[in-house]
């Protein structure tokens, strides 16, 4: 029940892309299309799930016994660079059609602050291999879920009849703003 | 100041270097040669963006 309570409350209640603003660079850049959002949505969910595991382990399995903490950070950049390059790898050899359809995003992933985010609040908060695991599953849903409604809503957003000063970006961030009150009515809900 | 620390930073920077080359020669598959070009966003920094290829052009 506690994983429960973690999945939906790290999904809907803080989301980190409309409480914590991590991400909101890919939320505005690769939302123009619903289909373009769906496919960084997925493959945002593959690597913060792999690398929410990996960090955690390599911080309470080699950082703490070698007391070297303070490369938390480091550490943790270098290892989502080098999981980001392998995934790439893996997908070109094994899979052409998921490589093809996360095309270009697949290596922007890399600065996506959303998977250090993750990384570093998994530890952070103090949660175990298993409450990390959950989280690395909860935020990216959360995050896909977000950039593919938004996506839709700029979707609709480009035949309506918008003032001109708002046309296109200013109009996109008050649809953030505004998405990010209606998640705020949720809190309390876990 | 602690020895591990160098070990493990150099660990790091060579599993990263190591990834990257075996993921640059990885050849493409087939149909997926031109996926480099991207208009998925207006950052026309992004050595992806499709403004980049159009000069090329």
């Amino acid at each position: 029940m506690e994983l429960v309570s973690l999945f939906i409350g790290l999904t809907f209640v803080n989301n980190v892309v409309l409480s914590k603003f991590y991400a909101v660079c890919p939320l505005l850049g690769v939302s123009k299309k619903p289909k373009n959002a769906l496919n960084m949505g997925y493959a945002v969910t593959f690597v913060i799930f792999v690398a929410s595991i990996v960090t955690w382990c390599l911080y309470n399995f080699v950082l703490e016994p070698l007391e070297i903490t303070y490369l938390d950070l480091i550490t943790f950049i270098l290892v989502i660079a080098s999981l980001v390059q392998f995934v790439e790898m893996f997908l070109k050899k094994t899979s052409p059609e998921i490589y093809k359809s996360m095309g270009v995003y697949l290596p922007l992933i890399t600065t996506n602050c959303a998977v250090l985010g993750v990384a570093l609040d998994n530890i952070s908060a103090g949660y175990n291999l298993m409450q990390a695991a959950v989280a690395g599953l909860a935020v990216p849903i959360g995050f896909t879920i977000v950039i593919y409604v938004f996506a839709t809503i700029r979707e609709r957003l480009e035949i309506a009849n918008v003032p001109e000063s708002f046309k296109g970006t200013p109009i996109a961030l008050i649809t953030a703003g505004l998405m990010a009150c209606a998640l705020a009515g949720i809190a309390g809900l876990v | 100041m602690n020895i591990w620390a160098f070990i493990w930073m150099g660990l790091l920077v060579a599993v990263f270097i190591g990834t990257y080359l075996l993921n640059k020669n990885t050849p493409k598959p087939e149909g997926c040669e031109d996926l480099s070009e991207c208009g998925g966003c207006n950052n026309i920094a992004c050595s992806h963006n499709s403004a980049h290829h159009k000069e090329e052009d």
